[in-house]
């Protein structure tokens, strides 16, 4: 099996402080409407279903951002990471639309659409990816998908999440109680 | 800022893409309102991203009111251009917040010269004036003040924006050198731990952080540490991953209640009640440590029926008498060999004599299960459970951390009924039990003043902080003509802010120094530009951390901003306060160590460990008190007149407390804490309002916004007859039916700070602020 | 406002116009060329020179689209995978076609021959305009993941081109204009029942998921959906039955009606995109 990067999320400790959102940000420098990792809050009327779930891209083996893709913008690299060569972008949208997840992110100010490179620049000085490094209750992990998932156990999805049938994301979540099967 | 005097240049902190146009998100998330700020038009750019691998790094600290953790500064061609935390010289973690403070440096809303302002206060027009004009000026202010006034007409404020060592206390230094001032009382955050826990433990911010995950039982109260301990939260969870159960109680399911077993709303106000009713449980169904008792507690002390105080063996401040059971007589409590009665009831000695132990019974004792729960609607099964639980699963520890629950009308005993409670079961002292606060280097070690101050001349009146508003508007203590304000932004903290907003007004010079337009700069006469955090040398050496800290300069500050050191030396030279101002920073550096064991040098190469780890306060239950035992009869209380033991007495603002009030603003407000700000610090920081909005919400029940007509996401307006609160409805069952929750720290260039509408009533035991006993009604805005 | 993608919109229904009007016309020269009398043929070959800037404009706004227009060619750059990129090529296909057959109508009027320049622009066209349903076929979106996407599309070609020829026969009250106009009445009828029926197939997905709720929810509640039913439905029902009852028809009927179905094929389409975009960021 090829190499494969992945995330590991416990959604069950994340607090939802959003600092690995801002890590990110800070390190790529995205644009004010652009955020490659988000975290997200489910919140009904039931109080105990409130949790929160970080992501960035999960850079999946499926990825339906590189097949949708008019112009090739994207690639696999030999690690995994489904890598977005920027200056190709035209802006047409077809990534956003069909990423189960919403990982890509259109600017309107810049016409072009980037995402998580999983902290390529960093993965190749042998750092860990930004957000992972900066979370401040250690809830994220980065590294070979086989070696976290030997470490760590969890899901692809949960009630409510997209299908990994789509794309078989490369992400390990140990959802939070509400969450759990 | 008017268009006329206040360039705004664009950001020059350029990124990849299009980030530069984070300047116009700032005015985009601002409700305007005819103040603040103005979106300047920086081109998009587009280039390659910043090499953060050549860069140069510093280390500073996030110094406001928080965990003032350690940062690490990636500074590219003299601009800072990244925040990391320092990890793991600092093995916890900087927030968003701490990150962020990237874009407080390179803000383009900086203030860069002083200005002074040439409309009405809050209009926002300036002119920009020279620092010789500004000073000269100042002088001029607080002669003029001192000529027609005196001394007593000076008034300062610090706050809590900035813990450094070389900051508040200069100031208090510098108006001890002018003669001394009026100033202002308590503390707005956590003025009542600081009355209560002294007296009663010996000393305050001892934090039992380091053990959290050695915890069996963890009972949050009236705090949420997942938001305002987010970095030690972890170990909250470790200790839940081995088997500790955690219950919250808090009006609102916090970020906290969402990871814990169990969550207990409770009405505002009332946690003294449910304190007693669990202590009662304890203590009937001798659940206590009646060894920690008799050992390492005042409990057994006497105390005199006729005059109502602990007796003491003649001569001695410490020798308090307790009955002995062995000798059947009365001996002081540290006598060897004796074993002091928890009781006298029953005995000969009950006609003339009580002890604190009975003192404190007979309060518990009214607060049947069923009582606690028609006051605080905490279920009776629940209060007996939470007893049982929080007395049986040991070490189980409490955490308070200078929580809301405190800012309440009789906070004070709310903070002593959860001491009562950690002492009757024997959990001070012992990893994973005790009572967590705040805490940091100052409780191990001495740090001292940089500017030794010398004594005020003559007598001054003083002004409690909650009053602040009221006061000033009726000249008491006496008429104020010259406020510094610095490190604080009264604006956006300080309770029933109509009246701060005319007293600010009123004073006839008032200085504000900040880096940006706060919401307080505005009703500023002159405002004073300052640096913040990596534009000037400082120690951080508090109570918040157990690292001491040195924070470096690595980049200049923008325009002409200066450090406030820097602003005082040169008040100081005008003034002609000679040698004690006229120092470098590190010189003063050298200073504040003396004594501490802990060198310039050592802490060039990093943060210092200052405090013992794992640090457990009051270890083997030796407390700090006189007695080296925990007193839980406070004679402060009694000399001003209310009960030396916990007890409790219902709040005014508060649905049982005047019902005509409750009856015309049936809803009780709760201010709660946010993951955006500390206080109001950061609110305008472009990643923050991105990732966390920049509209103030007010939480509410959809029961209660059903009976209103209020959707989730209508605008809304919370008021009373304080003032108004302008805000988005989050409506959710995520709190108690009938409470509502509002957040803390929204700018007035941002909507105006909740705190228009908290109480500003004085908690008469210690002096503290009760925003959280505060009644209002909310509508849709028309 | 913001999740219409009115571009799309435009370049998706001007798109499908122009190859509904040119297979409509390629039928009629094909089966009932004695339509084209001397006196409806000034009629027809309006029509047939229409074809060109209604793909063109089509064209234009599928541009507009981008976020960085001038560098649309480079959507032709990922052909073997995406759908995106097909569509792209099929669609300048269609283009060289309608303008080889808008200047045949134009110039050569009475010369048969564009007729099989017609069949191609139709059987390119209608590839085309299935492709352009693939586009959708997103498996991460279950509003658009189906033949139903692939039928709206159709139907909105069917009934634009059907709609359009009736009123280039608007006028015309012989023998042979007659009977081909009611045969546009049925078809028209069959469009919109179709179209009811696709949109019922939609309704019923509701509770397939809760994305797909959304989008079945934020279609039916709309405002704009009234719009599309009234105009984009009811009123070729009206139409339809007029031509099929064979009665007078005015001109001015047709094409306020023609333009009442452009207005609710437009807002169908509006609500088409706007209710699975308006959930972004999904899940
Ligand atoms: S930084 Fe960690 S704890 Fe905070 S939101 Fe992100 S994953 Fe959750
Ligand atoms: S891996 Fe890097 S780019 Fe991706 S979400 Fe994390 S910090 Fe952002
Ligand atoms: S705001 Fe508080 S938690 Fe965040 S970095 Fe600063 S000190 Fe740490």
């Amino acid at each position: 099996m090829a190499k494969q990067v992945g995330f590991y999320m416990n959604m069950a400790n994340c607090y939802g402080c959003q600092t690995c959102q801002v890590a990110c940000k800070s390190e790529q420098q995205t644009a004010p409407a652009v955020s490659f990792r988000r975290v997200r809050q489910f919140n009904n009327d039931y109080p105990v279903m409130h949790a929160t779930l970080s992501m960035g891209c999960n850079h999946c083996e499926k990825p339906q951002c590189l097949v949708n893709c008019p112009v090739g913008a994207y690639t696999k690299l030999d690690n995994g990471i489904v890598y977005q060569d920027h200056s190709k972008c035209i802006g047409c949208r077809m990534c956003v639309m069909a990423c189960p997840y919403g990982v890509p992110q259109y600017d309107p100010e810049e016409g072009k659409t980037s995402k998580c490179s999983y902290c390529k620049e960093r993965i190749d000085q042998g750092l860990q990816p930004r957000c992972v490094e900066a979370c401040p209750g250690g809830n994220l992990a980065a590294g070979d998908l086989e070696e976290l998932k030997a470490k760590y156990s969890g899901v692809q999805e949960f009630p409510g999440m997209p299908a990994a049938a789509i794309t078989n994301p490369s992400i390990i979540i140990n959802p939070a109680k509400a969450f759990k099967k | 800022m008017s268009n006329e005097s206040k360039d705004l240049k664009p950001a020059t902190n350029m990124t990849r893409r299009t980030f530069i146009k984070g300047t116009g998100a700032v005015a985009a998330t601002v409700a305007l309102g005819g103040v603040g700020m103005v979106a300047s038009g920086a081109d998009v750019a587009e280039g390659a991203p910043v090499d953060f691998k050549n860069a140069k790094t510093f280390t500073s600290s996030c110094t406001m009111e928080c965990l003032h953790h350690n940062l690490k500064g990636y500074v590219v061609d003299g601009k800072l251009v990244k925040i990391e935390a320092n990890y793991p010289n600092d093995p916890t973690k900087a927030c968003l917040r701490g990150l962020s403070r990237v874009q407080w440096v390179n803000h383009p809303d900086r203030i860069k010269m002083p200005l002074l302002r040439t409309g009405e206060k809050g209009e926002g027009k300036w002119k920009e004036i020279s620092w010789d004009e500004a000073l000269d000026l100042i002088v001029t202010k607080i002669k003029e003040t001192q000529r027609e006034l005196g001394n007593q007409g000076l008034c300062y404020k610090t706050g809590s924006g900035n813990f450094g060592q070389l900051v508040n206390g200069v100031a208090a230094a510098f108006f001890n050198y002018l003669g001394g001032c009026t100033t202002l009382v308590g503390s707005l955050c956590c003025q009542v731990v600081t009355t209560t826990m002294p007296p009663m433990l010996g000393s305050r911010y001892e934090d039992t952080r380091d053990t959290i995950q050695d915890s069996k039982y963890i009972l949050v109260w009236g705090t949420n540490p997942a938001v305002t301990m987010q970095s030690y939260f972890y170990k909250y969870m470790d200790a839940m991953s081995k088997g500790a159960r955690m219950v919250t109680i808090d009006p609102r399911f916090s970020e906290t209640a969402a990871k814990s077993d169990e969550w207990v709303p409770i009405l505002p106000g009332t946690d003294a009640a449910l304190g007693l009713g669990m202590l009662k449980i304890i203590i009937e169904e001798e659940l206590y440590d009646k060894d920690f008792l008799l050992k390492h507690t005042g409990v057994p002390f006497l105390v005199d029926k006729a005059t109502g105080d602990q007796i003491k063996a003649e001569g001695s401040e410490t020798g308090y008498l307790v009955y002995d059971e062995i000798s059947k007589g009365i001996v002081p409590h540290d006598q060897e060999g004796i074993v002091p009665a928890l009781s006298v009831a029953g005995t000969d000695l009950a006609a003339k004599y009580t002890t604190v132990f009975d003192l404190i019974y007979n309060e518990a004792k009214k607060w049947t299960p069923e009582k606690v729960q028609e006051e605080t609607h905490v279920p009776a099964e629940t209060v007996i459970r939470l007893a049982r639980e929080y007395a049986t699963s040991k070490p189980a520890m409490i955490i308070q951390n200078m929580g809301g629950f405190q800012r309440t009308e009789y906070g004070s005993y709310a903070v002593g009924a959860q001491f009562y409670l950690a002492a009757f079961t024997g959990n001070f002292g012992k990893a994973g039990g005790g009572v967590c606060d705040a805490g940091g280097v100052g409780t191990n070690i001495k740090v001292n003043d940089a500017i030794p101050s010398p004594k005020p001349q003559g007598q001054f009146g003083t002004i409690p902080s909650p009053k602040f508003g009221e006061y000033i508007l009726a000249d008491k203590p006496n008429k104020i003509g010259f406020m510094w304000i610095m490190t604080t932004s009264m604006m956006t903290q300080y309770p029933n802010t109509n009246k701060v907003k005319a007293a600010l007004k009123k004073i006839p010079f008032v200085v504000v120094v900040d880096s940006l337009m706060t919401s307080t700069a505005l009703y500023a006469d002159l405002v004073l530009p300052c640096t913040t955090v990596f534009e000037y040398t400082d120690l951080l050496a508090h109570n918040r951390h157990h690292y001491v800290q040195l924070m470096e300069k690595a980049v200049d500050p923008p325009g002409q901003a200066k450090s406030d050191l820097e602003i005082f030396q040169m008040l100081a030279k005008r003034l002609g306060f000679g040698e004690a101002f006229d120092k470098t920073p590190e010189e003063l550096i050298e200073v504040c160590l003396k004594g501490t064991g802990i060198t310039l040098e050592q802490l060039k190469k990093g943060p210092v460990l200052a405090t013992p780890d794992p640090y457990i306060p009051y270890k083997d239950g030796i407390f700090k008190t006189p007695t080296k035992k925990a007193e839980l009869f406070v004679p402060m209380w009694k000399s001003k007149g209310f009960n030396p033991v916990v007890t409790y007495i219902r709040p005014n603002e508060f649905i049982y407390g005047d019902r005509q009030l409750a009856a015309k603003y049936p809803l009780m407000a709760v201010q709660r804490k946010i993951n955006r700000t500390i206080h109001s610090t950061f609110g305008t920081l472009p990643w923050i309002c991105e990732a966390t909005g920049s509209t103030p919400h007010v939480l509410i029940h959809p029961e209660d916004a059903a009976a209103r007509g209020i959707k989730d996401g209508d605008r809304v307006v919370v008021y009373n007859d304080r003032g108004e609160h302008r805000c988005v409805a989050d409506v959710k069952a995520h709190i108690k039916k009938g409470i509502v929750a509002l957040e803390n720290g929204w700018w007035e260039q941002q909507g105006g700070s909740s705190s228009y509408v908290t109480s500003d009533f004085v908690e008469p035991l210690g002096g503290g602020h009760s925003c959280n006993n505060t009644l209002v009604e909310i509508r849709k805005e028309a | 406002m913001s999740t219409w993608e009115l571009p799309l919109v435009i370049f998706t229904v001007f798109g499908q116009w122009a190859i509904g009007l040119a297979i409509m016309l390629t039928l009629v020269e094909y089966f009932s060329p004695a339509t084209i009398t001397e006196a409806n043929l000034k009629q027809f070959r309006m029509g047939g020179m229409a074809v060109l800037p209604l793909v063109a404009v089509g064209l234009l706004f599928s541009i507009f689209h981008l976020g960085r227009p001038f560098a649309a060619y480079r959507a032709l750059f990922n052909l073997g995978q995406s759908m995106l990129s097909l569509e792209i090529a099929f669609f300048l296909v269609v283009g060289v076609l309608a303008l080889i057959y808008s200047y045949m109508w134009w110039k050569t009027p009475d010369k048969s021959s564009r007729k099989i320049v017609g069949a191609a622009l139709s059987i390119v066209g209608l590839a085309a305009i299935v492709i352009s349903s693939k586009v959708y076929a997103l498996p991460a979106r279950l509003a658009w993941d189906s033949l139903q996407t692939t039928a709206a599309f159709i139907l909105t070609a069917v009934l634009l081109g059907a709609v359009s020829v009736a009123l280039l026969l608007g006028k015309s009250e012989d023998e042979t204009s007659l009977k081909a106009k009611k045969v546009f009445g049925w078809v028209i009828l069959g469009a919109v029942i179709a179209t009811v029926v696709v949109l019922a197939l939609f309704a019923q997905t509701y509770g397939a998921s809760a994305e797909q709720s959304a989008a079945v929810a934020a279609t039916f509640a709309s405002a704009i959906f009234v719009v599309r039913l009234v105009l984009g439905i009811l009123i070729p029902v009206a139409l339809a039955g007029l031509f099929v009852a064979n009665g007078k028809s005015s001109s001015t009927i047709i094409s306020v009606a023609l333009f009442s179905v452009v207005i609710g094929e437009l807002s169908g389409r509006i609500l088409f995109y706007s209710s699975v975009m308006s959930q972004y960021p999904w899940f």
